[in-house]
């Protein structure tokens, strides 16, 4: 299976606005930035990968798989969602273990991966408190470990940093950075700390146009600046495609 | 999967006040048919009322029956109505009660004070030796009063009934639909004996199971609506949509997983009801209590069908409009199916929802309508499973971002910030 996700001339529209327009990326192992202020397609783009926006206009393959194949794309892809919660009355445990049978693990592998993941995200201690009682870090670390929990082989995270104390963020970031040794992991985010940190590779999306796609290096020589802030605003500002 | 929706289910308010509505139905309603045998008829009696009635279809009996019923319920200002199916007695104001009084003077041509002195002496309904024909007597006075009104005919009495239906309101005695029961007279002591031996020779356990669920389809066709909709608004609630609709569980599977525990734990509520309802029974007639497993085989092919029904369109219109909605559908449905079911088998509709049987008797009725009541039932249970289906195709449709929903709404109102 070709580890490699293929966007070609995508354009989605929601009425007669259009969200993204003509947009071409190839997206491999480890760990892609998608940067982008508010309004600029991110969500538009992490929800049509994820299969849950249907594609008006080009094609996306995921590891070699048609987008279009639903039954296939959910067995592939992890989605941390923008704005997602848990069932706030059942403990970590157990919302783990029902998204596990959602996903249809057996019960030993639904251990094992839970034990595994509680493990990684840092909340082995928490398992038997209720989703409720967690802060928003906490929260967000559990959709980490939900999103992660059927083993896929592309993680999409969508603005996942957003609202986290600093320390909480660096302690994501380090999660995603991990999971990119072997999954393509996406990283929407408007907040470039975010991709200079972690991103080696990174597209930019304003208004719905893919204005570049590349190495955070070739980015910042390309604009000729001396950081990745100010190489994202010329990019943006200029409305140029690199 | 089963269980984990399972437990959301047992664990989920509206199923908790299933339960209890459930048992505090059987408690108020059931239970006291429970607590003292019917014993056998014996010899020597005009009338066994508590073997049941026949219906004349005399119209003189008719307006006989609902005249003596109106004059007793007028003196008294207590009138009986089943607006829900259970009683509930009606007292008309001065206004209304004059109105009445006008109606009966037109009934019976004795003014309203003249009703009221004479009626409070409860009259009872004979046969002249001579004529044949029906007079009321004065117990005390043994003075008869031809009580058929010579002053109407029986479409003008019939007009009279229904101005005095709508004064009572909902459910009352007196509406055209309830007019024949008027004209049904108790059981002699042949006919009586007749229904007892039906009954002890099924091991009496046919008439009480019949009986029982009669209740429990009231109350099982409505709140399982609740408990659908809550286990169907709960992901979007918890804001666990997108993360639920991109696991690899099939729409089909997870709708039918959800839909079938709680049908599965309504039915183990009603089929555990029935358990307690036939050791009562044999409780009851010790040693002569046979085929109580009618008690769950009835209750299964009558009352889960309603269960089945209702829960499918809770979740049907929750997924549909991702609201509440399905309960004012279910609420009017309930309300119009319950204010216009007969009491018994005999006056079964292919489509009434909630089929009622209230006696223990009447056996014969019900085995007539036995094909028409199997039918009704199938037919709702097949309609609640191909609405189940289609309920998967929506869920399946929003999860592909191809079918209308509130979040689709909320997306549009932020793209301009977060697109």
């Amino acid at each position: 299976m070709k580890e490699k996700i293929k966007i070609t001339n995508l354009t989605q529209r929601y009425g007669k606005k259009i969200a993204l327009k003509d947009v071409s990326l190839e997206i491999e192992t480890g760990l892609y930035g998608l940067l982008g202020r508010n309004g600029a397609g991110k969500t538009t783009l992490m929800r049509t990968m994820a299969g849950l926006l249907p594609v008006n206009a080009g094609e996306i393959d995921i590891c070699g798989v048609p987008v279009s194949n639903i039954p296939e794309v959910r067995k592939l892809i992890g989605y941390l969602p923008q704005e997602f919660s848990l069932y706030p009355n059942m403990k970590v445990e157990e919302v783990l273990d029902y998204i596990g049978v959602l996903s249809d693990l057996s019960r030993p592998v639904r251990q094992d991966r839970i034990d595994e993941l509680l493990e990684k995200v840092n909340l082995q201690q928490h398992r038997r408190k209720k989703v409720k009682s967690l802060s928003g870090g906490m929260k967000r670390r559990l959709g980490m470990a939900q999103a992660l929990l059927h083993n896929p082989q592309v993680l999409i995270a969508d603005e996942p940093t957003v609202g986290l104390d600093p320390e909480e963020r660096v302690r994501l970031r380090n999660l995603l950075a991990d999971e990119a040794k072997d999954k393509i992991v996406i990283l929407s985010t408007h907040i470039v700390e975010d991709i200079d940190a972690v991103c080696e590779n990174t597209a930019i999306l304003d208004d719905g146009h893919l204005v570049y796609n590349g190495t955070i290096a070739a980015l910042i020589q390309m604009t000729n600046t001396t950081g990745i802030e100010d190489a994202y605003l010329k990019a943006v500002h200029s409305r140029e495609v690199f | 999967m089963l269980l984990k929706e399972g437990k959301k289910v047992l664990m989920s308010i509206p199923f908790l006040i299933f339960v209890i509505v459930m048992v505090i139905d059987y408690q108020t309603q059931y239970s006291s048919a429970l607590c003292q045998k019917i014993e056998e008829p014996q010899p020597g009696q005009e009338e066994y009322p508590i073997y049941g009635f026949t219906d004349s279809g005399d119209t003189e009996m008719i307006m006989q029956g609902a005249i003596e019923t109106l004059i007793g319920e007028y003196s008294a200002n207590a009138y009986s109505s089943y607006p829900f199916g259970f009683y509930k007695e009606v007292r008309l104001n001065d206004n209304e009660k004059a109105e009445m009084g006008d109606i009966l003077a037109a009934l019976t041509g004795y003014t309203a004070e003249e009703i009221v002195n004479t009626a409070f002496k409860i009259p009872y309904m004979t046969q002249d030796e001579e004529t044949g024909a029906l007079v009321s007597v004065i117990p005390d006075t043994g003075e008869e009063i031809p009580v058929v009104s010579e002053h109407v005919s029986y479409q003008e009495f019939q007009q009279l009934m229904g101005q005095a239906s709508d004064l009572v309101g909902g459910g009352s005695s007196y509406s055209v639909d309830n007019l024949a029961a008027m004209g049904s007279r108790p059981l002699n002591y042949e006919e009586a004996d007749e229904v007892y031996q039906q009954l002890r020779a099924s091991g009496y356990s046919g008439g009480y199971a019949r009986l029982l669920c009669d209740y429990l389809c009231i109350f099982s066709g409505l709140l399982p609506v609740f408990i659908a909709i809550a286990i169907w608004l709960r992901d979007r609630s918890a804001k666990m949509r997108d993360i639920v609709w991109t696991r690899k569980i099939s729409s089909i599977r997870l709708t039918f997983a959800r839909y079938g525990m709680i049908v599965l734990l309504c039915s183990a509520v009603v089929l555990i009801i029935a358990g307690i309802a036939a050791l009562g029974l044999m409780k009851l007639y010790p040693g002569e209590v046979s085929g109580v497993f009618e008690f769950f085989r009835l209750t299964a092919i009558w009352v889960i069908p309603s269960i089945m029904a209702s829960a499918a369109i809770g979740a049907f219109f929750t997924e549909l409009t991702d609201t509440p909605a399905g309960i004012l559908f279910m609420l009017g449905y309930w309300y119009f199916s319950i204010g216009t079911t007969s009491l018994t088998m005999g006056g079964l509709k292919w489509l009434t929802f909630m089929p009622r049987h209230n006696t223990e008797f009447m056996v014969e009725e019900f085995a007539a309508n036995y094909s028409k009541f199997l039918v009704n039932r199938v037919l709702f249970v097949v309609a609640s499973i191909a609405l189940v289906f289609i309920t998967a195709f929506i869920l399946e449709r929003k999860r592909r971002g191809r079918w209308f929903s509130l979040d689709k709404i909320s997306i549009r109102r932020k793209k301009k910030s977060e697109i």
